[in-house]
């Protein structure tokens, strides 16, 4: 019988002693299971060590494993997550301004009849009077302003100015920051290991097969 | 003709059409070219550079960023412009050092198109942009530094459909 039962007590003292250590490295341990960590320690003065250098391989785990990872193939990701909310941003402008405008005006309907009256006063005035020129300059200028293109970069040392003519039109942007063509680099034959996005393959074969 | 013979033509012509894909329909071209700007020896381009014309080095002269003493064109492509689907040009053809994706985003009447641009070098995409280009109108991109110069994409909506 001793010997039956031995080797199922032995397994369980194993897995409550494996437990009690990793509450111990996690600093979970109640009172009561660091007194029977302390008689396990007590008992077996190796368990100590076991425990110290378990407790230092975690911390090098802990060290060595970084907190957040960057997705794989960030610049596509980013890419095609801009575009949707280019998409986004110019599919919901008028909607939004229309909710706006509805949303100002929901307020205004009770004291529509004395505004009304107010602004038939000033009708006259308003009427008689030339355009308001800084207004329409104002309106002009952002006009121009939102046909300007935002470029983003994929580094984080590149900065970009963006040029436009007369009308207001992009017509160059500078980007400064770039890491400079190697001037052994030959056009012609020059040829990188790194394979393309998956778009170029098909754009290339839709060309040329 | 025979009802059951025109029913037939039409299903299957009906079928061709669905099976069209709409955003692979070219709706126009896209002129890329990639010039090096020099104020040293233009050889340095090599033999392969191509000299410019005076007016087409005058159209980039006009935004002092991009002057230089000298200009030479490396190379150029013209992919067509998908409605709805990626489109890549390989100025240098056949070395993919330098590319340039575009897919339009938005149409602005029959001459302008909002693109979304990018640079890539060395297989590697270094920026993105979303300007509005209008039709025969060069849009230059002053890039990186080589070989005591500089390279310049000239980016350009050579044809469009009417929207």
């Amino acid at each position: 019988m001793p010997v039956k039962n031995s080797k199922p007590y032995s397994v369980m003292k194993k897995e409550k002693t494996e437990e009690l250590f990793v509450k111990w490295i996690d600093g979970l341990l109640t009172s009561e299971e660091e007194v029977q960590l302390a008689a396990l320690v007590k008992d077996d003065p190796g368990i100590e060590a076991g425990l110290q250098e378990m407790k230092v391989f975690g911390e090098t785990m802990k060290s060595e494993i970084p907190g957040s990872v960057e997705p794989p193939y960030g610049d596509f990701f980013n890419s095609k997550l801009m575009r949707k909310v280019d998409l986004q941003i110019q599919s919901q402008r008028p909607a939004k301004k229309a909710e706006r405008w509805r949303q100002s005006m929901r307020w205004a309907w009770a004291p529509a009849g004395a505004l009304a009256l107010v602004l038939s006063f000033f009708a006259g005035h308003r009427l008689a009077r030339p355009a308001d020129p800084g207004v329409a300059q104002v309106e002009k200028r952002s006009d121009r302003m939102s046909e300007l293109p935002t470029v983003y970069f994929t580094g984080e040392s590149l900065e970009a100015k963006v040029i436009s003519d007369s009308l207001g039109n992009v017509s160059a942007i500078v980007v400064n920051g770039l890491s400079a063509i190697s001037d052994d680099i030959d056009f012609v034959t020059v040829n990188t290991s790194a394979s393309l996005p998956e778009s170029y393959e098909s754009s290339e074969a839709r060309r040329f097969h | 003709m025979n009802p059951a013979i025109f029913l037939t033509l039409l299903l299957s012509f009906t079928s061709d059409l669905l099976a069209q894909d709409p955003g692979m329909e070219a709706i126009g071209s896209m002129s890329v070219q990639l010039i090096f700007a020099t104020n040293g020896d233009p050889k340095a381009a090599g033999d392969l550079a191509k000299k410019m014309t005076g007016a087409e080095i005058k159209k980039i002269q006009a935004i002092k960023e991009l002057k230089f003493e000298a200009y030479r064109l490396l190379g150029s492509d013209k992919p067509d412009i998908l409605k709805g689907y990626e489109s890549w040009a390989t100025p240098l053809r056949p070395s993919k050092e330098i590319l340039v994706s575009f897919q339009p985003i938005k149409r602005n009447g029959d001459e302008k198109i909002q693109m979304v641009l990018e640079y890539w070098q060395s297989k590697r995409k270094v920026f993105s942009t979303n300007p509005i280009l209008t039709k025969g109108k060069t849009l230059f991109l002053l890039g990186p530094e080589w070989r005591k110069g500089r390279l310049i994409l000239a980016v350009k909506i050579e044809d469009l459909k009417k929207s």
